[in-house]
C-alpha cells in the first residue's frame, strides 16, 4: 500500500504534464487531413505545433519532478536550464502555429500564443530560484566543501517544511516551523562566518538529517495511525529539537562575541604597543 | 492571489487556447453545414 502510495505521488507531475499531450490531440487529426490533402504549408505547421506541445509535455514533466525532487530535499539545485520557461515558450509557439493552421493571421495566432504561455505559468508555476550561497573567503575553511555542506542543509530544511505540510496537528506544525525558523538562522550565521561549519558539525550532519528522517516518518505514519503515546512521543521530540537546535544558535553567537572580544583585546595591545592608546 | 484559483484558471486558459486551436486546425477547409440545412436534414 505504501509502495503505491509512494508510486501514486510520483505520477502526480506526470498527470499534470499529461494536459500538454492531450489537449492538441486534434492536431494529430489534422495532420492525416492535411498530409492526404497535399497542403504542405499547413502540414509543416501543423508538425511543428505537434512537436512543439510535446517537446513542452516531456520537458515539462522533467522540470516537476526535478522540482518536486529539490523541494523535498533530495537534490541540491534546481534544474541548471529553466525547463518551465522554455516549456512555455515551446507551447506559446504550439498554440500560435496550431492557430495559424486553423487560419488565423499573425496578430490572432499571436494572441492565442501569449493567452497558452499566460495559463502555462498560471498551471505550472516559475521555475524554482536557485539558492545562492556566497561564502566569504576564510583561510583555512574549504568553501565548496561548506557551500555543498550547507546546500544540503537547506534542502534537509526544505524536506522537514514539505514534511510538515501533510501534518494535520496545527501544534506541531508550529513547533517545526519554529524549528525550521532556528535552523534557517544557524545556517545564516554558517554563511556569514564559513568556519562556523566546523563548530555545527553535528547540527549539520545529525541533528538535521535526524529530524527530517523523523518528521517525514511522522507525517507519513500519522496518516494511517494517530495513537496518543505516538503524539506525546513526537511532541517531546520536538521540543529536544527545538531546545537543541536553539542551544546550537546560541553556541555560534556566543563564540561570536568571544571572537570579537579576542579581536578587540588584540587591537587594544596592539594600539598600545604603538603608542597611540 | 491565491494558488488554487490561479492554477485553476491556468488550465482553464491552456485549455480553451490550445484545444480551439488545434480544433479550428482540424476543421480547418472542411465544409460545415450551415445551420438552415442541418434544419432542414432534421425535417426530411
Amino acid at each position: 500500500m505504501d509502495e503505491l502510495l509512494r508510486q501514486g505521488r510520483a505520477w502526480v507531475p506526470v498527470l499534470k504534464s499529461a494536459a500538454l499531450f492531450l489537449l492538441p490531440f486534434p492536431l494529430v487529426i489534422a495532420f492525416f487531413v492535411a498530409l492526404i490533402g497535399g497542403e504542405i504549408g499547413r502540414l509543416a505547421a501543423i508538425s511543428g505545433a505537434i512537436f512543439a506541445f510535446f517537446g513542452a509535455g516531456v520537458l515539462t514533466w522533467r522540470g516537476l519532478v526535478a522540482e518536486a525532487r529539490f523541494f523535498l530535499g533530495q537534490r541540491l539545485d534546481p534544474p541548471a536550464v529553466p525547463l518551465k520557461t522554455v516549456s512555455a515558450i515551446l507551447t506559446a509557439l504550439g498554440a500560435g502555429l496550431a492557430a495559424a493552421a486553423g487560419g488565423h493571421g499573425p496578430v490572432s495566432a499571436g494572441a492565442f500564443a501569449v493567452l497558452a504561455a499566460v495559463g502555462y505559468f498560471c498551471f505550472y508555476g516559475r521555475d524554482p530560484k536557485r539558492k545562492r550561497i556566497d561564502l566569504p573567503e576564510v583561510a583555512g575553511v574549504d568553501r565548496d566543501a561548506v557551500t555543498v555542506q550547507l546546500k544540503q542543509a537547506y534542502g534537509r530544511l526544505q524536506g522537514i517544511e514539505a514534511a510538515a505540510r501533510s501534518i494535520a496537528v496545527p501544534e506541531f506544525v508550529e513547533r517545526l516551523k519554529r524549528i525550521i525558523d532556528i535552523g534557517k538562522q544557524i545556517l545564516a550565521e554558517i554563511e556569514r562566518d564559513p568556519r562556523d561549519a566546523a563548530r555545527a558539525r553535528r547540527f549539520l550532519h545529525l541533528y538535521l538529517d535526524s529530524a527530517e528522517k523523523v518528521t517525514v516518518e511522522y507525517a507519513r505514519t500519522h496518516r494511517q495511525i494517530r495513537t496518543r503515546p505516538l503524539e506525546q512521543n513526537f511532541r517531546q521530540l520536538l521540543i529536544d529539537m527545538e531546545q537543541t537546535f536553539e542551544a546550537q544558535h546560541q553556541k555560534l553567537l556566543e563564540n561570536d562575541v568571544l571572537t570579537l572580544d579576542v579581536e578587540i583585546e588584540v587591537l587594544n595591545a596592539r594600539l598600545k604597543r604603538e603608542g597611540i592608546n | 492571489m491565491a494558488r488554487f484559483p490561479l492554477r485553476l484558471l491556468g488550465l482553464l486558459l491552456l485549455t480553451v487556447t490550445i484545444t480551439v486551436a488545434s480544433c479550428q486546425a482540424m476543421f480547418y477547409g472542411a465544409a460545415l453545414p450551415s445551420l438552415p440545412a442541418i434544419l432542414k436534414f432534421t425535417e426530411d
